[in-house]
Parts: C-alpha cells; sequence; structure tokens
C-alpha cells in the first residue's frame, strides 16, 4: 500500500541556545503553532535546501504531521514542540514557560 | 583523591581558552556548523533535542565536596538547576546555552574538571569500583591504575580519532562492581601464584546494538607492563578496526570476527616489538598513589548507632540496605539512591548536589563516588555518624532505601532528551518505581535489577539488567522489548528476549507479571537473576503472552 503523503513543517535547533524552531515563512520561531505549513516534503523540499545554509539554525528537517489535528505525527517531534520532557523534571517553580505549542496528537 | 599538576592545570586550561575563541567564532559565522560540531564534541558540547548537553568528566566517579558544590553553582547559575548522573559515572547539563559554555567550562578548570573526551572516538573516562579504597575484598586501589591511564589517555596523539569511542573498567576486588565484561577493555587487578600484583586484561566486550562479554587476552600483566600493553592492544585495533561501518568498528566486533587467539597474536607481537615508551617510572607511579593513600579513619564507638536503629526503623532499614561493608568494621560505605520513589534515576538538583557535598565533607573525608548505577556512594562513613548523616539526606529527599532493589532502576535519558533515542526511558522507571513503591515488598522481592535503555545503543545497560528494557519505535509506536537474565559481574551474562514487544502503558504491568513468576517459583534464599537461570525463560514467557496465544 502507498504511504499517505503527509503534510510537513520545518524545523531546526537554534544555534545560540539549541532550542526547537520552527519556519514560519519569514523567520524562525519557538512557537509551533506560527509554523508554515506545507502540503508534502516534496512541496518543501526548496525550502529545505535553502534553510540548509542558514548558520543560525542547525540541522534543518521536515516533520510530518498528523492531517487530522495538524500536530507532530511522530512522538519524539510532539515532545520536542512541547519544548521539555514529558514528564515534571524540575521542582514546580523552575518549570520554564512554554504557550502557544501545536499541541500533541 | 588526586590533585591536578601543572601539565594537568595548564592542558585545561588552554583547551577552554581554545574552546571559548572557537564558539565566538561559530556565533560570528566564521565557522560553520559543519567545521564547529566536531570541535564542540571534543568538548562534550552535544546538541540534543531541545537544548545543548554539555558531559562533564568525572574520572572514575571521584568527586570532593568542593567539586560537588562547583556542579550545583554551574546547575543554578548556567543550567535549569540540575544535573544528571549517567552510567559513565559522569554528569549531564541538559540545558546550557551555547556562548555560556566556555565560562561553565572555566568554573570546571576552577576545581580541576573538564569536558574533554567525553564524546568521539576516543578514549572515555575510565570507570572503577564504587567502594574502591574502602571495599574488604580488593587487593589494593583501583584508582591508581585508573588514574595512570587517564593521563596517559588524555589526548593521546595516536588514539584521538579512533574508529570508535572505546571504553576501559577498572576493578580491584574479588566481587567486579565496574561491569569490567561489558567494557572494549576490562582490567582486574590480580596477585599471580608469586603473590605479585599486576592486571588480568580483558577485552572485546559491550554493550550497544551487537552485546559481547569480554574474553581475557593476558590472564596476568606484570604492573609495570600496564600502559605499553594497552597502547598495543590499542594499535592493534587502530589498525585493524573497521572505518566502513560505525556499528561494526568498535572493537569487540574486530575480537569476534578476528578471533581473540588472532588478536591476541597480533597484540603480543606488537607489545614484544618493544615500543616501552609509555611504562611510567616508579617515582611516577609512587606520585600518583601517594594521591590515594587510604585516609587515616579514628576509631569511632558504635554504640549510638544501636539505640538509634531502634528508634528509627527507618532508619534501621536504609542502613542495611543502602550499607556496604567498610575494611575498616566501625565503618561503612553508604550509597546514597538517587532514585526516590518516582523519580528520575540520577538527577539531582543543585540543592540536592550542596547536601551531598556537605555529607562528604562531614561524614566521609570529603569524599564520594558516582555509581554507574547513577547513585552517589560515601565511601568513608563511621558508623557512629550515621544517624547524623540519614537526617542530613532527608532533609532533600536522599534517603530511598532502595539499593539494589526493584526501584533502584538505570535509565538513560531517553526520548524526552536525547536526540537518538527512539522511546520513552524516564517515564517507563518512573512508573514502575511508583507501581513497586512499597519497601516492604520491595525487600521482599529482594535484588533485582531493571535497565533501561532508549533505544539500541545501550546507554541503560538495559542487556545486563536482570530485567532489560529496550524502547523502540514501531511504525511510529513505541514498543519496549523485555530482556532476562542479563548480569554485569563476575558471572557475566546477557539477557534473553522474552518475546515481542509491549506498549508503553503496559510495561508495568509486565515487570508486576515477572516479579509475581519470579516469587512463585523462587526458592528460599534465590534472588530472581538465581531463580531465572534455574528454571529459564518458560514459565516467564508463558506467564507474559499466555493470554496471546
Amino acid at each position: 500500500m502507498a504511504r499517505r503523503t503527509l503534510p510537513v513543517i520545518l524545523t531546526a535547533n537554534d544555534l545560540m541556545d539549541g532550542d526547537a524552531v520552527w519556519w514560519t515563512g519569514a523567520g524562525w520561531s519557538r512557537t509551533i503553532g506560527l509554523a508554515r505549513r506545507f502540503e508534502s516534503a516534496k512541496d518543501a523540499a526548496p525550502m529545505l535546501e535553502t534553510l540548509g545554509q542558514d548558520s543560525a539554525a542547525i540541522g534543518v528537517y521536515a516533520v510530518e504531521l498528523d492531517p487530522d489535528t495538524d500536530a507532530p505525527a511522530l512522538r519524539r517531534e510532539a515532545i520536542r514542540a512541547a519544548r521539555e520532557p514529558s514528564f515534571a523534571y524540575l521542582p514546580a517553580a523552575a518549570q520554564p514557560q512554554t504557550a502557544g505549542r501545536r499541541e500533541a496528537a | 583523591m588526586y590533585r591536578y599538576d601543572e601539565f594537568d592545570a595548564q592542558i585545561v586550561r588552554e583547551r577552554v581558552a581554545e574552546f571559548r575563541a572557537q564558539v565566538a567564532r561559530r556565533i560570528d559565522g566564521s565557522l560553520t556548523e559543519e567545521e564547529f560540531k566536531p570541535l564542540r564534541l571534543m568538548n562534550g558540547l552535544y546538541l540534543q533535542l531541545h537544548a545543548y548537553m554539555l558531559r562533564v568528566a568525572i574520572p572514575y566517579g571521584t568527586l570532593s565536596g568542593r567539586q560537588m558544590r562547583q556542579l550545583a553553582m554551574i546547575a543554578e547559575r548556567w543550567d535549569r538547576g540540575y544535573g544528571h548522573f549517567t552510567t559513565r559515572q559522569n554528569i549531564q547539563f541538559n540545558w546550557p546555552v551555547l556562548r555560556d559554555v566556555p565560562d561553565m567550562l572555566d568554573a570546571l578548570a576552577e576545581v580541576e574538571m573538564h569536558a574533554i573526551q567525553t564524546s568521539g572516538n576516543c578514549i572515555r573516562n575510565t570507570t572503577s569500583d564504587p567502594f574502591a579504597g574502602a571495599a574488604t575484598d580488593e587487593i589494593e586501589d583501583p584508582r591508581i591504575t585508573c588514574e595512570l591511564i587517564r593521563q596517559w589517555s588524555t589526548l593521546h596523539p595516536e588514539f584521538t580519532f579512533l574508529g570508535r569511542k572505546f571504553k576501559i573498567a577498572v576493578t580491584a576486588a574479588s566481587q567486579d562492581r565496574a561491569a569490567i565484561r561489558v567494557h572494549d577493555i576490562g582490567i582486574e587487578i590480580v596477585r599471580n601464584a608469586a603473590g605479585e600484583t599486576g592486571y588480568r586484561v580483558l577485552v572485546g566486550g559491550g554493550q550497544g546494538r551487537t552485546p559481547m562479554i569480554a574474553k581475557e587476552l593476558r590472564g596476568f600483566l606484570p604492573r609495570e607492563d600496564l600502559l605499553p600493553y594497552l597502547e598495543a592492544a590499542l594499535r592493534v585495533y587502530n589498525l585493524m578496526g573497521r572505518r566502513d561501518n560505525k556499528y561494526k568498528a568498535r572493537i569487540k566486533i574486530l575480537v569476534h570476527e578476528m578471533g581473540i587467539e588472532r588478536y591476541r597474536e597480533m597484540v603480543e607481537a606488537e607489545f614484544a616489538s618493544g615500543d616501552r615508551g609509555a611504562a611510567p617510572g616508579t617515582e611516577e607511579l609512587a606520585r600518583i598513589a601517594a594521591y590515594f593513600a587510604p585516609p587515616a579513619l579514628t576509631p569511632r564507638p558504635v554504640d549510638g548507632v544501636h539505640a538509634a536503629r531502634a528508634a528509627h526503623p527507618d532508619f534501621a532499614t536504609w542502613v542495611d540496605q543502602n550499607g556496604h561493608p567498610h575494611r575498616q568494621d566501625d565503618h561503612l560505605s553508604v550509597t546514597v539512591s538517587l532514585k526516590p520513589v518516582g523519580g528520575a534515576p540520577g538527577d539531582a538538583t543543585s540543592e540536592q548536589m550542596r547536601v551531598l557535598a556537605e555529607a562528604a565533607e562531614r561524614f566521609s573525608q570529603d569524599e564520594m563516588r558516582v555509581t554507574h548505577e547513577q547513585n552517589i556512594v560515601l565511601p568513608h562513613v563511621a558508623k557512629a555518624d550515621l544517624f547524623a548523616l540519614w537526617s542530613l539526606l532527608r532533609t532533600q529527599g536522599l534517603d530511598a532505601a532502595n539499593r539494589g532493589l526493584v526501584t533502584d532502576i538505570i535509565a538513560c535519558p531517553g526520548l524526552d532528551y536525547c536526540a537518538l533515542a527512539t522511546a520513552r526511558s524516564i517515564p517507563v522507571a518512573q512508573a514502575i518505581s511508583t507501581r513497586f513503591s512499597d519497601l516492604k515488598r520491595q525487600r521482599e522481592i529482594g535484588p533485582l535489577a531493571i535497565k533501561i535503555s532508549g533505544c539500541i545503543n545501550a546507554c541503560g545497560h538495559h542487556h545486563v539488567g536482570h530485567i532489560g528494557i529496550l524502547g523502540l519505535d514501531k511504525a511510529g509506536v513505541e514498543s519496549y522489548q523485555i530482556t532476562l537474565g542479563g548480569e554485569p559481574a563476575n558471572d557475566a551474562s546477557l539477557g534473553e528476549r522474552t518475546g515481542p514487544g509491549f506498549a508503553y502503558d503496559e510495561v508495568p504491568e509486565v515487570i508486576e507479571t515477572l516479579v509475581t513468576t519470579y516469587l512463585s517459583l523462587r526458592q528460599t534464599g534465590e534472588t530472581f537473576l538465581q531463580t531465572y537461570r534455574r528454571v529459564g525463560m518458560p514459565p516467564f514467557k508463558e506467564a507474559l503472552y499466555a493470554d496471546a496465544a
């Protein structure tokens, strides 16, 4: 059975702090909800190649989305999108703020 | 403890200055990521799922109070207030910012620490027995040998770009607590028939995707020959090991494919060829050994501990479970568990690190050890001080009495942090730990080592867990493969797969089933491993898969 074509967004890690960042169409954002959606990896390929030259973002790659929820299809990317581990890794007082997520499936 | 000489200090300072300039050039765009990546990795700086990660070397796991306080400060000032102690007896900081890393390295250098050779295809941190210098069953302190290897292997020009990473472990005790049989080279300090002290050398052990138990390379090696012999062993590996496929580049593959006899012939020929340049002089050996002279422990009365035990049953349980015999009767070595119920194995907050530092300074000759089981050992505690120590540890939740029990779980960072992982590890450990939180039941179950890896690379040592758990990705879904019967010590064995994997949510129940099966089968005094070795896989498999058949 042919594999279903999934929409994708483009992601990388920020040079300075290593944060996960997503391509908005105009720049990089730490908010996955602002990511520009491509209909397929093929559609995203030219931009992926262009962004690969961006020295401020490391390791650019495409992340597949669940077409029903628009959230990352893989758990790895869902955890990455949450920008912190999936468990309470710090005392509550020290938890960093996160906002504007594309919630996990 | 070993103290840096002028060469150590100079190497570390120069390396920090060099890396500071490299970071500046990366930030101003003079270096591309492709150019910078190998440079940062040589300084222990990885890029993980959410952030950079700095891995700091803790030679043979030994730390002073001052060093632990500095780690606490670094975690607080430049990270998120905690660190993760690893199965290589190191510590990792999970959230550093690139421009801060040179300052972090400077802060480490202030206390004679660094991150050099914690990554890359070089000789990594040499690990050892956490009870070194205190155990009743050792020939000598193995850290003297570890330190010799550390100095020899640091920036060794011939072995800085090996085919793959290279890990060495050393023990001097009759009971192997350093897992030497699953290392590239394992060294056991032994005595021969003439009563001379030397080395038994094992080679070709390892975990990862192709686990193997090490084979004996030399039954007895005279002490003065160690470094020339290691050079010969690494030289043959460096020349003959594969470089075309990173998954077949470890020395275990070479030894397996070549055969131990042929490999030994080549090593012995190389050794006999006469390159003795690495052999240390007796003066240098004595200089190193002096740093590890046993501390003068003042005899202390032990009467008070009996009263405290009677008055505080939790304290008595903690002493019984976490204490280890010391060469001096009125002392104990104490394991401080970093595995509270529901906690992340190996994590410690800055406040906990400061309490550990205080505990070491007040009660353990200013010394502690990171264990490959991701706990902290205070090696020299007077029994008279045990209650005060326990009371101090309790203030930061460091009093879990679970050493070696079902909740003393090794877990790699897994998918929550690691860019290589295929499944979560820490939440699985937390769920199992919560399931078995009843300490009375844990002690009824007895010794049981659960080890969890979030990918095939096996950083969580799952191959040598009595129960091993390997998290994989099956078509986008986490699946956990269970192995039984692994063991890293003298009678080392690799775990055998039970069968098809289980879903994330099923793992605690799977462990419950395995434990219940063991309890129904065990004979008086038998541990989980002993029962498994007696009855084999069938009853456990039946218990796990009967309903699915």
